[in-house]
């Protein structure tokens, strides 16, 4: 009975997260409410390295752009199949990642932080540098959106709703692959590895390893991500491989909470409807961003999902005021 | 049989020599402890054996091979399991998870992230539910590790190095900051270990070491001065010199 109940508590968020993805249309334009879960998908590779590894890698836009780029040029140049584009874009995100993972795992903290931002100032240099296949500053235009062909169907997402869904579904096989993989043995080493790396080189496990993977995971996933990001505007802005996107996602995922697991999506949805409906009004838009995130720290160091979880247990403390409390530890 | 054999093995901190020439053998199936005062490293030489701490000079051997250039890891593959002096566990992860994953590391510490056949799972919660009962914390499981008491987060701290169903079992302090009540639950545990396991022990409750121990090596200032039964380690002048006669 117990277990038939966590069960069920765990599938709330899936339900609502569908719920979500069903109304979000009606509240905003198609490409707003696309790039909520693009951006989703990325927060949430991000945190598999922040929040359960305990690395903040300060150039998931690296990633996200190689994606990117490898798409919208697949797309251009050989009329791939848009599900192809995709798979070979993860697999480059995470072809890259497995690079950059090696080299900046070798350093710890404050170094390794600093190490995966240099990175990807070079790779937006190369992509910079290198206008006659990547467009430069302009961006990669001309990405086509051809029909999701699967034999006994094709999928036209040419339009923006039928693309809306297609991203929509995408990204809750994305988000359900994920959680299997922090829920798995190899995710739980991840959190053991946040907790205390060194007891967990004493248990026998090659921690640096194990990072290495979470890192090429996590970059495959950012790679898919910016995959759908091109695929949305019919261009790659260079934005995509640019810093300022690395620190966007570490920013809608420190707010939405590190913590949970959907934390990050719910920062991701917070993000993007400020960056639309406060950017167009009120150029210094970020100055908000800021502010917020000041807030979040100071009282909220679990992000969202922690005035979620304080304002239930508040309730529940109310509700059961007088009765024991269960689950207390010894002293 | 020498499970463990440490061949001149020498520390150096900068000018401090914390670990001096140490030969030292540890046999197969019995329980070796390693006395001496504060700072005569005796930490220092576990974390050598264990490889947090690299040798100036010197070997190790386990099962006659020579693990002096091997990883922490490789080492713990190799089956030297330990536990800490200063409590070192999972602190955000359940009592259960601690255990878990030095149980799992046993059968796979490779970073593959592949699932686990499920008869390999429900093994691997009896191995762990075994061990918290071992220690007395199978009613804990659930907890955050964090939130048990000190002298609980110590039996954790064991029951982590138990997980790994270690060839050698090297306890530093287990009854470190412990109460009188919960250091006589500490030493059931370890007196039942004994039966099961090669330990090596540091410990500073000196009846604990006489009672449970084959062989008691002795420290001081980085060396060993003494070595030999407990009765006769009890006799020797040195020692009561260096330790036991400053209590
Ligand atoms: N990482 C380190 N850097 C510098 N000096 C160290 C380091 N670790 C230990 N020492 C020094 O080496 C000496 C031996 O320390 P060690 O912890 O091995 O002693 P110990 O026998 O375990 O003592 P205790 O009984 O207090 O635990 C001490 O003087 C200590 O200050
Ligand atoms: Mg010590």
């Amino acid at each position: 009975m117990a277990r038939f109940r966590q069960r069920l508590a765990g599938l709330i968020p899936w339900a609502a997260l569908l719920v979500a993805i069903l109304v979000l249309p009606d509240l905003t334009r198609p490409t707003v409410a696309t790039e909520v879960w693009v951006f989703a998908i990325l927060a949430l590779a991000f945190n598999l390295l922040l929040g359960y590894t305990g690395l903040l890698s300060f150039g998931q836009a690296t990633f996200f752009g190689t994606g990117a780029y490898t798409a919208g040029l697949l797309l251009i140049h050989q009329r791939a199949h848009p599900l192809a584009a995709l798979a070979v874009a993860a697999l480059a995100g995470g072809l890259v990642a497995a690079v950059i993972g090696y080299l900046c795992i070798r350093r710890i903290g404050l170094y390794f932080i600093m190490l995966t931002f240099a990175f990807n100032l070079m790779a937006y240099f190369i992509v910079y540098q290198a206008s006659s296949i990547t467009g430069g500053v302009d961006g990669l235009p001309g990405v086509p959106r051809p029909p999701v062909d699967l034999y006994v169907l094709a999928w036209d997402i040419r339009p923006g709703i039928a693309y809306y869904l297609f991203v929509g579904l995408i990204f809750l096989l994305c988000a359900m692959t994920l959680k299997k993989v922090v829920d798995s043995p190899f995710g739980l080493v991840l959190q053991a590895i946040r907790e205390n790396e060194a007891r967990a080189a004493a248990l026998g496990y090659n921690t640096a390893a194990f990072k290495r993977v979470a890192f090429i995971i996590s970059g495959a996933f950012s790679g898919l991500a910016g995959a759908l990001y091109g695929m949305l505007f019919g261009i790659v802005p260079i934005d995509t491989i640019y810093w300022v996107t690395s620190g966007n996602v570490v920013f809608m995922t420190l707010i939405g909470g590190t913590t949970s697991f959907f934390g990050p999506i719910v920062g991701a949805i917070f993000f993007i409807w400020l960056a639309e409906t406060v950017s167009v009004r009120w150029e210094r838009w970020p100055l908000i961003v800021g502010l917020v995130f000041v807030f979040v720290i100071f009282f909220f160091r679990g992000g969202f999902v922690e005035v979620w979880h304080r304002a239930y247990g508040l309730l529940v403390r109310l509700s059961q005021r007088g009765q024991p409390k269960y689950g207390h530890s010894k002293d | 049989m020498a499970i463990l054999r440490t061949e001149n093995l020498t520390v150096r901190f900068g000018a401090l020599t914390a670990v001096d020439r140490v030969t030292l053998e540890i046999q197969a199936g019995t329980v070796h402890s390693i006395i001496g005062p504060n700072g005569a490293g005796k930490t220092t030489l576990f974390n050598c054996i264990t490889g947090e701490v690299r040798p100036a000079s010197g070997r190790v051997f386990f099962l006659d091979r020579d693990i002096t250039g091997l990883t922490v890891y490789q080492r713990a593959q190799l089956g030297i399991g330990r536990s800490f002096q200063r409590t070192n566990i999972f602190p955000n992860l359940t009592v259960f998870e601690n255990v878990w994953l030095a149980a799992f590391a046993r059968i796979r510490p490779s970073s593959f992230p592949g699932p686990v056949p499920r008869h390999r799972l429900s093994e691997l919660k009896d191995r762990v539910y075994e061990v918290l009962g071992e220690v007395g914390l199978a009613d804990r499981a659930g907890y955050r590790a964090a939130e048990l008491s000190h002298g609980d987060q110590r039996l954790l701290e064991v029951a982590i190095a138990l997980g790994l169903s270690p060839k050698l079992l090297m306890l530093d302090e287990p009854t470190a900051g412990l109460s009188p009540e919960e250091t006589r639950l500490m030493m059931g545990v370890i007196k039942q270990l004994a039966r099961r396991y090669t330990i090596l022990l540091i410990e500073h409750k000196i009846h604990l070491v006489m009672e449970v121990s084959e062989t008691i090596s002795v420290m001081h200032f980085g060396r060993l001065i003494a070595q030999g039964p407990p009765e006769e380690i009890q006799k020797n002048p040195a020692v009561q010199e260096a330790y036991l006669g400053r209590r």
